[in-house]
């Protein structure tokens, strides 16, 4: 980093690059890695109960939420289908088989204790006994937690 | 088709604004150009990227940006296009094994590896923010997900901004289908729950309203309903276009989803972004636009050193005769010293001759 001026900037940017890998609704926490970097900013740390979408929780050890990403939910149940007609150039389609990989960038927080992700995206077809095209039009309901990873020096990875 | 059928040549930085830690670092890699094909690789890229700082709100913010072009070359040019889905049935030997009809179903669905692109980005550039992948074929294709992807054909370059809207932003989609207006039968009433994203929402009061501070007075809300929730709404819009106000129909559901404007880039592809994905993205940029780099301006002219402090967001204050010949022989901050945009740079002149 670069000599900083006056007291204008903090201590350079410090965040944690998190990957992922997912199959069906079971993700796995596959890599941390620490970025000099400006992580990106929280979203709002209150009243967005019963919201649905997906996000990502920094939370400390008394479960509060430090740091709150919302995010398009980044395992892929359908994908954006594409058509150059103008009157209707986009349209969604379920996806037979739900693998894929995806990262997030957080702020290193001291008190930083875990991560949870939470998603209002329906369960996975395999899970519910139904098709993917069912799973994937189910209506969504408010986001619960189905994922949680400890972000304690001594974890490398896999569930809290 | 793994990365054994191609090799990374390294990393240019084609937009360079300062140092990644500190910008929001955009990494584009290439898929399906061989090694002699670099120099139109190096011109599809730029390409996009001028498209980008063409659109609103990144002309504006592309102080903010860094992009980065990852050489890639492969083995075969182009990508796999599967009979399956109406292609020629070719295979092409790429790194990072692109491939239309990436669901099986539909041909414009244009995948890559998402576990090799974003580890080689990592690797390229570890400060990366959001990763693209431009493929090498004229075919109209793209998907989104955890990297954007998209094909030369010259509508392509709005999937990857419309997906960038998604995974760089968090923005919802604001279209009022599934799988297209005509073809649902079961997304008439978006179910209860407002969704997290910024630019669609389930509530009506303008008190409240998540995008009210953008609403002009005049503006009904809502501004549209849908009368038949068993279709897409089929009416024009009732005010300019750029109103903000409360439009029926979003979030793939014909009726109790509304979106800000009439239209959006995240409705319709070939639309700019609606004024509140505008805000959203400016809101995610901001800390990225907040800190510059003091530039080094000593023994220039004073004209052409205010100039220069200017054009990066600074402010020159001077102290010592300001004649025509007056020249800067002290600054502080010094040259390459970071600071908040907007901040005051002292800068010493005198008349003496210059050395």
């Amino acid at each position: 980093m670069r000599e900083r001026g006056q007291d204008n900037m903090p201590a350079p940017p410090r965040a944690e690059r998190l990957t992922f890998t997912y199959e069906g609704d079971e993700v796995r926490l596959v890599s941390r890695q620490p970025v000099e970097m400006i992580a990106p900013l929280t979203d709002r740390l209150t009243g967005y109960e019963g919201e649905q979408g997906f996000w990502i929780e920094v939370r400390n050890d008394q479960e509060e939420t430090l740091h709150r990403l919302v995010m398009q939910d980044p395992l892929r149940r359908d994908v954006e289908v594409f058509s150059p007609d103008p009157a209707q150039s986009l349209v969604r389609a379920p996806v037979e088989k739900s693998t894929g990989s995806f990262s997030v960038a957080i702020p290193d927080l001291k008190e930083a204790d875990h991560v949870a992700l939470l998603s209002s995206g329906a369960p996975s077809a395999a899970a519910r006994g139904v098709s993917p095209e069912a799973a994937a039009r189910a209506p969504a309901g408010p986001a619960t937690e189905f994922a949680r990873f400890s972000l304690r020096p001594d974890h490398e990875g896999g569930g809290a | 088709m793994t990365t054994t059928d191609g090799t990374v040549l390294g990393t240019t930085i084609i937009v360079n604004n300062g140092p990644p830690a500190l910008r929001w670092d955009l990494v584009i890699m290439g898929d399906g150009y061989r090694r002699d094909q670099m120099a139109q690789y190096e011109a599809d890229v730029r390409r996009f990227a001028d498209a980008m700082f063409r659109a609103p709100p990144f002309d504006e913010l592309r102080p903010a940006i860094n992009v980065h072009r990852v050489n890639v070359a492969s083995i075969d040019s182009g990508a796999d296009d599967p009979a399956a889905c109406g292609g020629l049935g070719t295979t092409a030997r790429t790194y990072f094994d692109a491939t239309f009809c990436g669901d099986g179903q539909n041909q414009r669905l244009l995948t890559v590896n998402d576990a090799t692109a974003l580890s080689t980005a990592g690797a390229q550039v570890p400060q990366w923010n959001s990763v693209l992948v431009v493929v090498n074929s004229t075919v109209y294709g793209g998907s989104g997900g955890a990297v954007g992807t998209f094909s030369l054909d010259p509508a392509a370059a709005e999937i990857a901004l419309h997906e960038l809207g998604h995974t760089a932003f968090a923005l919802a989609d604001e279209y009022e289908s599934y799988r297209g207006c005509g073809v649902d039968t079961d997304r008439d009433n978006h179910p209860p729950g407002e969704p997290a994203e910024t630019n669609v929402t389930l509530n009506t009061d303008p008190a409240t309203l998540k995008w009210r501070h953008l609403v002009a007075a005049s503006t009904p809300v809502p501004t549209t309903r849908n009368a038949d929730c068993t279709q897409c709404d089929p009416q024009t819009s009732p005010v300019p276009v750029g109103a903000v106000g409360l439009f029926e129909g979003a979030h793939y559901y014909h009726c109790e989803a509304f979106r800000p404007e009439f239209n959006c880039k995240m409705r319709a592809l070939g639309r700019p972004f609606c004024a509140v994905c505008r805000e959203r993205i400016c809101t995610v940029l901001a800390p990225y636009y907040q800190y510059v780099i003091v530039p080094h301006v000593q023994e220039m002219r004073h004209l052409q050193a205010a100039e220069a402090i200017r054009s990066v967001g600074l402010v020159p204050r001077f102290t010592g005769p300001r004649g025509p010949w007056s020249w800067v022989y002290g600054q502080s901050p010094g040259a390459g010293t970071i600071v908040t945009r907007g901040s005051t740079v002292t800068l010493r002149l005198t008349d003496r001759p210059m050395p």
